[in-house]
């Protein structure tokens, strides 16, 4: 795969910043649709989120999320449910589409709970159910035969389908070789300087020269809230690195997603045998990248090790941080923006990568002035009127 | 691979599924009562080929330090084990759980490593008053130099390097240092904390001062073959044959960079091994040597050791061959041939091979990379060695980083060399205690003195012994295009050769594309063959190190010992 640098000047109908899982995305769908496209990414491939997540494939609702009682995230995570549950969909046909192995496993996922927390499972099983995600509540010996790795004080758990995991690190380059077949440029070690917004385009400059567009979507993950500042664009996208950790590989043992009500845990098992334990414990920018910290790595495999007792005799081999971005209320920011037109975001929050490909089946839609049947004003950047940006800052 | 936790049945010594050396130690046939390692038992039953690679290619003991983790083996509990690192007393002890001994969590000076530099260390501590603790990973403190015999080494009769440690170890111990073997420090957390396995359960280390004497690792030099069962370092050979009284092979080719290959081949002799040949990268010592000898002159002793092992060599009829590389090692399912081809001045092997070797060991030895993990994770800066084409911890005279508090000396911070290492950890040493207001007493000025005076000397030592074994420092110039760069994934040259083809400009890229020091070595073997890739493509010069990004744990370790709870 050549990622190559922006040389000199360039044009394009559609530029696109962020080449990550997202960018790449809608640049293979637009390019299918006959579009003329450009991918900027400020570092290289899988350098963001897209290379450094865990691969989950989320459809239950985050049990923090879930139980929160502000307005404005109550409302996010019900506007989130849908494009979850379609998701995978779309992970499906993207898969039969890439060619290449990626690695997709659908087995479904579990959201555990402890004695301690089987009222939190009850009301999660309501809400996801009145949003459409189907679940299914497993309780006692069944749980046992459904999940045997789990601890015999795993007391209820609910079950979906649909959950599953794929390989970050295989599908972004893959989605990307994808949308370069398909007719869409690509510029990584480009980093976006400047941009500004003339009458019917802009004007994007970069360490190589300067790029003019009609239009510009903001993939941009992480960095999704400087591009918008620059276009004059409110977008409260916060970074924040996660920790993540692999073990040595092991026979497998664990097929499912597990994820544990009120705790902070995500666990599965890739293809090759290595457990990726996650969950959203923090990690810190340091003068170097992202830093681990000790305390992090030690809860997040306490919380693991109490539910999934085998991992206790298999040996961790690496830790890492991961930078996750989130807006504050868990929901994806997709479509056009009022205060700057051919200006678009396409923001995959709370679980970017299970979004994203259908944000960027929705974004390609929108972009080319067409509907979208899962998109509606509540998932637009345009939702954050200035008395909330005061509210979440 | 050698799967983590693959198999746990007392019963599967014949079950075809199981690694042969997982299968070995279900036979029973390797006592645990045995003070060997793991691997010494193992290679004395004559086992070569001891597990499968992911892709189904045969492995063998490899590195024998601890560092390549292919002889990761599944014991009865389940717990993965390296079998370089682990002893047979170790097999049964493990199930029922060792006590850890009390470590205070806050010492003055804590030293990590128990070679020349970390006893040194620990001795100049001690003497000025500190209250210090000295770890190390191994059952016995000494490190690669001092090789301390196994306890059930019966055969080892101790040479001029292991009675020489063990006075010093004596001398340590006599004072007033907690040593702690089989302590694993698998992580470093800023500002200065260490996360230590020690028995089944982590503890953390927060000293005033620590110095990091880590040693170094035999470079991994990939070229055809050098994945199969019967290769392995130097180093590895040393270890079986000095600390375990194991001869490690019958007919032997030593190829490699330096004087330790020299001082291999003298030992193998002695022991009764047949060393074929030895291919020495260098060339041949000629008259513009002579200055390098008269450099040598700094070191008497050691210069007459060096002629020493090049009599006995000469003598048993080893073959000697300078300017000259491995080409090749061949084999079904082991090594059993190994080509050697000449090599020009830029590295480059000619087209034909000079000598094939029928064989049953190739030990290989070119060059050592410091290990320099903690002091990265800890934010040190590093400074690249050009002439030696590593990254080394940037260091003052007395081993102080540039962060407040770490100290380093020995080879982790750079090839030094055993004697100028035990020089560099005494100054560590009496840094870490100045900088306690702990002045150094009259009495041991004098040994500071003559530390400064050995480091320089000991530098001109290594310079003009480096000088005569002057040779092209290669990364990838011997292997072929199918040959893996990386052992633990499988990374072929041609793999990553087509990622640097398709624009690939850092070295995170390349990891991510290849899955390249994703393994359990933790890119140590393929991070400086990746390096030096991205560094001849994009033309530019290696003074920024761009190595793979510190992350703990820096060895593998059971998540049990690792999670903590907030309760706890």
């Amino acid at each position: 795969m050549a990622a190559e640098v922006a040389a000199g000047d360039d044009e394009a109908d559609i530029l696109i910043i962020g080449a990550g899982i997202v960018g790449a995305l809608i640049g293979l769908r637009l390019a299918q649709c006959g579009q003329d496209v450009l991918v900027l990414d400020a570092a290289d491939i899988g350098a963001g989120a897209s290379g450094a997540n865990a691969g989950s494939l989320h459809v239950q609702i985050n049990s923090h999320f879930a139980i929160a009682t502000e307005a404005h995230v109550i409302r996010g995570v019900d506007h989130a449910a849908p494009l979850h549950v379609a998701a995978i969909e779309s992970w499906r046909r993207l898969n039969d589409e890439l060619g290449d192995s990626i690695e997709l496993g659908c087995e479904g996922g579990l959201m555990v709970a402890m004695a301690d927390r089987t009222d939190l499972l009850a009301a999660m099983l309501d809400r996801q159910r009145r949003l459409g995600i189907p679940v299914e509540l497993v309780t006692g010996s069944a749980v046992r035969r459904l999940a045997p790795y789990l601890s015999p004080e795993v007391e209820a758990v609910l079950f979906c389908a649909l959950e599953g995991r794929v390989n970050p690190i295989l599908a972004t380059p893959a989605a990307i070789r994808a949308a370069r077949r398909a007719g869409a440029r690509f510029a990584f070690s480009t980093p976006v300087l400047d941009l500004t917004r003339l009458t019917g385009s802009f004007v994007v400059r970069t360490p190589t020269g300067v790029v003019r567009s009609r239009i510009v979507v903001n993939a941009a993950g992480a960095g999704a809230a400087d591009i918008a500042k620059r276009a004059g664009v409110f977008l409260p996208v916060e970074a924040r690195p996660f920790l993540m950790n692999v073990t040595e590989a092991t026979s497998a043992f664990v097929p499912h997603l597990v994820q544990q009500a009120g705790q902070r845990l995500t666990l599965k098992q890739a293809r090759r045998g290595n457990l990726i334990i996650g969950g959203g414990w923090p990690s810190t920018y340091g003068e170097r990248g992202v830093e681990v910290q000790r305390a992090s790595v030690e809860g997040n495999l306490a919380v693991a090790l109490a539910l999934v007792p085998r991992l206790g005799r298999i040996n961790l081999l690496r830790s890492w941080g991961a930078d996750i971005y989130r807006v504050p209320d868990i929901c994806p920011v997709l479509g056009p923006s009022a205060a700057c037109p051919g200006f678009f975001v396409a923001a995959a929050v709370p679980n970017g990568y299970t979004l994203a490909p259908l944000c960027a089946e929705i974004t390609a839609a929108l972009v080319q002035g067409n509907a979208h049947p899962l998109f509606h004003d509540g998932l637009s950047v345009d939702r954050y009127p200035p008395s909330i940006r005061h509210g979440i800052q | 691979m050698n799967g983590c936790g693959a198999a746990s049945a007392p019963d599967g010594a014949s079950d075809p599924s199981l690694p042969p050396l997982e299968r070995l130690l279900r036979s029973g046939a390797i006592g645990s009562g045995a003070a060997v390692s793991l691997m010494a038992a193992a290679t004395a039953h004559g086992l070569v080929h001891i597990t499968d690679s992911d892709d189904g290619s045969p492995r063998g003991f490899f590195c024998g330090m601890g560092v390549c983790g292919e002889c990761t083996v599944t014991l009865f509990d389940g717990s993965c084990v390296r079998a370089c690192m682990t002893s047979c007393g170790q097999i049964g002890a493990s199930a029922a759980g060792q006590p850890s001994p009390d470590v205070p969590e806050e010492p003055d000076l804590l030293v990590i490593g128990g070679g020349p530099a970390g006893l040194a260390a620990a001795r100049a501590g001690a003497l000025h008053g500190l209250r210090v603790v000295l770890l190390d990973e191994r059952d016995k403190l000494g490190g690669q130099y001092y090789k301390q015999p196994s306890d059930a080494a019966a055969g080892v009769t101790p040479d001029f390097q292991m009675t020489s440690g063990a006075r010093l170890i004596a001398d340590v111990r006599g004072l007033c240092v907690q040593v702690v073997t089989q302590a694993v420090v698998w992580g470093a957390f800023r500002p200065m904390e260490f996360a230590v396995l020690i028995g089944h359960r982590t503890v953390r280390i927060r000293p005033r001062r620590a110095v990091l004497a880590t040693g170094a690792f035999e470079r991994g030099l990939p070229l055809p073959g050098w994945t199969l069962p019967g290769v392995m370092t130097t180093g590895a050979a040393q270890t079986l044959l000095r600390a375990h009284g194991i001869p490690p092979g019958r007919r032997v080719l030593i190829a490699g960079n330096g004087p330790l290959n020299f001082q291999l081949a003298y030992e193998l002799l002695k022991a009764g091994a047949q060393v074929v040949a030895l291919a020495e990268a260098a060339s041949t010592p000629g008259w513009a040597s002579l200055r390098s000898v008269a450099g040598l002159m700094h070191a008497p002793p050691l210069l007459a050791q060096g002629f020493r092992y090049l009599a006995s060599i000469v003598r048993a009829g080893t073959h000697l061959h300078y300017t000259t590389v491995l080409a090749g090692i061949e084999g079904d399912g082991r090594a059993q041939r190994a080509r050697l081809r000449r090599i020009d001045a830029s590295g480059r092997p000619s087209a034909y091979d000079v000598a094939t070797y029928d064989v049953d060991l190739v030990c290989m030895g070119y060059g050592l990379e410091p290990q320099n993990e903690l002091a990265r994770l800890l934010g040190c800066d590093l400074r690249h060695d050009a002439g030696r084409g590593t990254f080394a911890v940037a260091t003052d005279e007395d081993g102080a980083t540039s962060v407040p508090g770490v100290l380093v000396a020995g080879d982790g911070g750079g090839r030094v060399g055993a004697h100028a290492a035990l020089a560099q950890g005494w100054l560590a040493g009496c840094r870490a205690a100045r900088d306690l207001d702990r002045p150094t007493p009259p009495e041991l000025l004098t040994e500071t003195r003559r530390c400064r005076a050995r480091l320089a000397q000991h530098r001109k030592f290594q310079s003009a012994l480096w000088s005569l074994f002057r040779a092209p420092e290669l990364r990838h110039e011997l292997a072929a295009a199918d040959t893996p760069i990386c052992r633990c994934e499988n990374v072929s040259l041609a793999e990553i050769e087509a990622e640097l083809d398709g624009g690939v400009t850092t070295i995170g890229a390349l990891k991510r594309a290849t899955r390249a020091g994703m393994g359990r070595c933790q890119g140590r073997y393929c991070g400086p063959v990746l390096i030096r890739l991205l560094a001849t493509r994009s033309g530019t010069p290696l003074a920024e190190p761009r190595a793979f990004a510190p992350r703990p744990p820096v060895r593998p370790v059971p998540i049990a010992s690792v999670a903590r709870g907030p309760e706890s």
